[in-house]
C-alpha cells in the first residue's frame, strides 16, 4: 500500500488546488480531503469530480484552524488544506455516506452504503475511518455496532469549524454538507491497521453521579444543581454562571467517564464542557446518562502537548511494530487541546517530536469536534472529546 | 504531583502492556496445543481420511465455535467437496469462487452474503479461509448457525490452523497414493498366477483349434468335433474375460468420495478368486470354499474395490505364511449374525502369538522377511474395514491362524 500526505496552506481555494493536484497521481484508491471550513468546498468537490479521479473513492471533512504533520502545524492564517492518498490497498476500500436531516438511521444506512460500495455485504470492515457533523455521534455508532453486533474498530473524528458557528464541512464523491455521516471501510486479511485512542489527561479524586441529565447537558449530579457542584470543584477559581462560554476553561479541567478496565487499569472517556445553559445546567460535546459516575480531570499544557509523541511511542512499542512498515499515520487531535497549545505551548513541538519518532513517514493530524476510537480490539467504539487518536496503515 | 502522576500512568501502560501480552500469549498457547494435538492426529496413519478429519475438527473447536465445517477443492467448473462434517454439500456459485473466495474472510451474516446457496439460506456466520496445495486451489469453511458467531480471534485462529488442515489434506491424498500402492502389490503378487491362468486355456485353445485343422485337413471332422470345439472354446474365452474383469475391477483407483452399496459376497468372491485361485493350485495349497454356499447371496453394504482388496491382502498374507509349509491349506468360512456378515480366513498357520497379535495392525510392521512386505497390508486392510462401518480382527481359533471381516449387512 501507499500512503501520501500531501499539505498546503495557500489560501486561496484554485491555487491551493492546483498545488495539491500536481503532486496526486492517476489510479488512487482513496482520497481523504482534510481542509479548514473557509475554502470553497464547492469547488474542492467539483475539483475531484474530474476524469483524472473517476476510480478514485473521495471523502472530505473541515479541520479547525489547520492541520498537523510532522514537518510543523500547517496553517496561514488558519487556512490548511491537505490530503491522503491511498494507493494499492490490498483489499477492498467502501464508502458510505448518509446525509439525511433525519439522525435516525444516519449510521444504518451510511453502513450498508458502504458494504454494497466495496461489494462486501454480509462481512465487516477490519477497521473504519468515521467522518461525522457534531451533534450524534453515539447514536450513529451504536446503529454501525449493532448492525451484526461484531465487534468493529471504528475511529475518526467529527469535522470542526474555526469558531464553532456551524461552517464545518463533510464531503463526498460529488457533495458538500454540514449534517450527516461518511463511513470509510477497509476490509483486507493482511493489510494491519493499529490504532490507539487515548486522551491525555489524569483523574482526581473528585466524583459526582448525574442525577439528572438531558442528551448532552448535565441538570443535577447528586441530585444538586450541576452549576454548584462543579463549581464546588474549583474554589480558587473565579464560580462559572449562567450563561457563560466555559470551554476555554474546562479544556484542562473536563469530566471523565470510566468506560473500560483492564485488570485495576481504568480507561477514561473525556466530555469538554462547553458552556452554562440558561438554566445551570452544564452543556458538552458528549451524550450523558442518568447514572453516569463522573470525574474530574485534570490536564496541562505540557502534558496535552508531550501526549501526542507519547501515544505514537506507545503504539509503536505495544504491537513491536517496525518503523519502515509503516505506510502513514493519521492523527486526531481534540481541536480544544490544539487551540490550548497553539495559545500557551508550542504546536511545532509536536510536529518535532512526531519527525523523531516516525522519520519520513507521511502523517496527517486533524483538529476535530469530537474523536471517535477503541480503547482496546475489543472494547466499543466510543465518541469523546479532548481525546487523541494515533492510526497506523501498514504497508502489509 | 505531576510528576508522580506520570509515573502512574506509565506505570499503568506498563501494567497494561503486560496483561496484552499475558493475554496473547495465552492464546498463543492454546491455539500452539490445538496445533500440537491436531498433528498428533496427522502423524498417526489412518487411511480412513473421514475419522482424521472429524478428529482434527474435534480439537479445532475447543479454540473456534463452528457447528460445520466443509472442505472444497476448486475444479475447472466449481468445486468438489473434499469434507463435509454433517456429510451435507451444498453448491458455491462459481462467480463466487473466483471473486469473492479468493481471500480470507469473515462473514457476519450468511442471509446477506449470497452466493453459498445452502448457507445463505440458513443464515448465521462463517469463516472462510483459501489455501493451495500443489497449485491446487482449497477453500476451508467453518459455519455457525448464530449470526456473528465469529470474532476477528476466531479469524486470526482459522488462518493459523488451515495449515493444519492442509497437512491433513497432504497426508491424506499421500494415504489414498500409498493405499493405491499396496493393492497393486498385492495384485503383482499374483501377476504369475493370472498370467497362466490366462496362457493355460489359450494353449488348450489354440490345440483343439490345431487339431481340428488337422482332422478338416484329411476330410475327418464331423459335426460333432465343431460342436465340441466351439463349445469348449467359448467356455474357455468366457473364464478368461471373468478373470481380465475381475483384475481391471479391483485395480481401479477408488474415487475420492465412494458411496457404499448393497452388493452379494459372490460378487466379490468372483473377482478376487478369478485372481488368485491359480496361484494357490499351483502352489499345492489346498483350498477349502464351497462356492455353492446360500451365504455368498447374502446381501452386504459395503464398497466393493475396497472389499476386494481386504480379501486379497488376507489371501495374500495366507499364501506368504503357508507356501512352503507341510500340507498346505486355506479356507474361508461365512457366518451372518443379526448386523454383520463375517467371513473367517483360515490357514494351516500356527497362528500369531500375543505380542505379535497386539502388532500386527500397526503400520509398517511386518512378520514377513526383508523385501518380501510392505508392512501396509494389515494396517490398510484394517483402516478400510473401519472406513466401511466394519472390523477386521485377528480371531483366535483353535491352533491355526484366522483372521475375521465383518461387513455390514443391508438393512432390511
Amino acid at each position: 500500500m501507499k500512503f501520501d500526505v500531501f499539505t498546503t496552506s495557500l489560501t486561496n481555494t484554485t491555487a491551493a488546488l492546483k498545488e495539491l493536484d500536481s503532486q496526486l497521481s492517476c489510479d488512487i484508491d482513496l482520497l481523504m480531503i482534510y481542509g479548514t471550513s473557509q475554502y470553497d468546498w464547492e469547488l474542492i468537490s467539483k475539483h475531484f469530480q474530474s476524469s483524472k479521479y473517476k476510480n478514485t473513492k473521495i471523502v472530505g471533512a473541515s479541520s479547525c484552524m489547520g492541520l498537523l504533520t510532522s514537518f510543523q502545524f500547517v496553517s496561514n492564517n488558519d487556512h490548511a488544506l491537505g490530503i491522503v492518498s491511498i494507493k494499492d490497498f490490498n483489499g477492498d476500500i467502501g464508502v458510505g455516506t448518509s446525509f439525511h436531516s433525519e439522525i435516525e438511521n444516519r449510521g444504518k444506512f451510511a453502513f450498508e452504503e458502504l458494504l454494497k460500495d466495496s461489494d462486501r455485504i454480509g462481512e465487516c470492515p477490519d477497521f473504519i475511518w468515521f467522518l461525522s457533523s457534531p451533534g450524534n455521534e453515539e447514536r450513529t455508532l451504536q446503529e454501525i455496532r449493532s448492525y451484526y453486533g461484531a465487534d468493529i474498530q471504528i475511529f475518526g473524528g467529527s469535522c470542526a469549524d474555526n469558531t464553532i458557528a456551524g461552517e464545518w464541512k463533510l464531503l463526498s464523491a460529488n457533495t458538500v454538507v454540514s449534517e450527516g455521516v461518511i463511513l470509510i471501510g477497509f476490509f483486507s486479511f493482511d493489510q494491519n491497521i493499529y490504532s490507539l485512542f487515548q486522551n491525555g489527561h489524569i483523574p482526581l479524586e473528585t466524583k459526582a453521579v448525574v442525577t439528572s441529565a438531558n442528551k448532552r447537558e448535565i441538570l443535577e449530579l447528586d441530585s444538586k444543581p450541576a452549576l454548584e457542584v462543579l463549581n464546588s470543584w474549583r474554589p480558587n477559581e473565579i464560580p462559572f454562571k449562567k450563561n457563560e462560554s466555559i470551554l476555554e476553561a474546562t479544556t484542562l479541567n473536563p469530566i471523565g467517564r470510566e468506560r473500560e478496565r483492564i485488570k485495576d487499569i481504568p480507561f477514561y472517556l473525556l466530555s469538554h464542557p462547553s458552556s452554562i445553559s440558561n438554566s445551570g445546567g452544564i452543556e458538552l460535546f458528549t451524550d450523558i446518562q442518568v447514572g453516569d459516575e463522573i470525574t474530574y480531570m485534570a490536564g496541562s499544557i505540557e502534558r496535552i502537548q508531550a501526549r501526542v509523541g507519547e501515544v505514537v511511542y506507545t503504539l509503536l512499542s505495544r504491537d513491536e511494530i517496525e518503523k519502515n512498515s509503516i505506510a502513514g499515520v493519521l492523527i486526531v487531535y481534540c481541536a480544544g487541546c490544539m487551540m490550548s497549545v497553539k495559545e500557551n505551548g508550542d504546536l511545532n513541538q509536536i510536529s518535532k517530536e512526531l519527525k523523531d519518532l516516525l522519520g519520513e513517514i507521511p502523517v496527517l493530524g486533524i483538529h476535530t469536534f469530537g474523536e471517535q476510537g477503541n480503547f482496546f480490539q475489543s472494547s466499543e467504539s466510543y465518541h469523546g472529546n479532548l481525546m487523541l487518536s494515533v492510526t497506523f496503515f501498514m504497508r502489509s | 504531583m505531576e510528576k508522580a502522576y506520570i509515573k502512574l500512568e506509565q506505570l499503568q501502560e506498563v501494567l497494561l502492556n503486560l496483561e496484552r501480552s499475558r493475554q496473547q500469549e495465552k492464546n498463543q498457547l492454546r491455539t500452539a496445543k490445538v496445533i500440537v494435538k491436531c498433528l498428533e492426529v496427522i502423524s498417526t496413519f489412518n487411511n480412513n481420511s473421514d475419522e482424521m478429519f472429524l478428529n482434527i475438527n474435534n480439537i479445532i473447536q475447543e479454540v473456534i465455535p463452528f457447528d460445520d465445517v466443509y472442505i472444497f477443492k476448486k475444479n475447472k467448473h466449481g468445486c468438489d467437496i473434499v469434507y463435509s462434517k454433517d456429510k451435507k454439500s451444498f453448491k458455491i456459485q462459481s462467480d463466487f469462487l473466483q471473486n469473492k473466495l479468493s481471500t480470507p474472510r469473515l462473514i457476519h451474516e450468511l442471509h446477506d452474503f449470497h452466493g453459498l446457496s445452502l448457507l445463505s439460506s440458513l443464515g448465521g456466520s462463517s469463516l472462510i479461509i483459501p489455501f493451495d496445495i500443489n497449485e491446487e486451489e482449497y477453500i476451508l469453511i467453518y459455519f455457525n448457525r448464530g449470526k456473528s458467531a465469529f470474532e476477528k480471534k476466531h479469524f486470526k485462529i482459522a488462518k493459523e490452523v488451515s495449515s493444519i488442515v492442509k497437512q491433513a489434506i497432504v497426508n491424506h491424498n499421500l494415504i489414498s497414493k500409498l493405499v493405491y500402492a499396496d493393492k497393486m502389490v498385492s495384485i503383482a503378487e499374483f501377476a504369475a498366477g493370472i498370467a497362466h491362468e490366462i496362457n493355460n486355456p489359450l494353449t488348450i485353445i489354440r490345440a483343439k483349434n490345431y487339431s481340428l485343422s488337422k482332422k478338416n485337413d484329411k476330410g475327418l471332422v464331423t459335426k460333432e468335433d465343431i460342436e465340441k470345439c466351439t463349445s469348449m472354446t467359448l467356455q474357455t474365452v468366457d473364464r478368461i474375460s471373468r478373470i481380465i474383469n475381475g483384475l481391471r475391477s479391483i485395480s481401479r483407483q477408488v474415487p475420492e468420495k465412494q458411496e457404499l452399496e448393497s452388493l452379494s459376497l459372490k460378487s466379490i468372491f468372483d473377482d478376487v478368486l478369478g485372481l488368485c485361485s491359480e496361484k494357490f493350485q499351483k502352489a499345492h495349497i489346498q483350498f477349502h470354499f464351497n462356492q455353492k454356499d446360500e451365504k455368498l447371496e447374502t446381501s452386504i453394504y459395503s464398497e466393493k474395490i475396497q472389499l476386494s482388496q481386504v480379501f486379497l491382502n488376507l489371501l495374500n498374507n495366507a499364501f506368504d505364511a503357508i507356501s512352503n509349509t507341510p500340507s498346505p491349506w486355506v479356507k474361508i468360512e461365512i457366518k451372518i449374525d443379526d448386523r454383520f456378515c463375517l467371513v473367517r480366513f483360515i490357514d494351516s498357520g500356527k497362528g500369531i502369538n500375543e505380542d505379535e497379535a497386539l502388532n500386527i495392525f500397526k503400520v509398517f510392521y511386518t512378520t514377513k522377511e526383508v523385501g518380501e512386505g510392505t508392512g501396509l497390508g494389515l494396517s490398510i486392510s484394517e483402516g478400510i474395514m473401519r472406513k466401511l462401518n466394519g472390523n477386521l480382527r485377528y480371531f483366535k481359533l483353535g491352533e491355526n491362524t484366522c483372521f475375521e471381516v465383518a461387513i455390514p449387512l443391508t438393512k432390511a
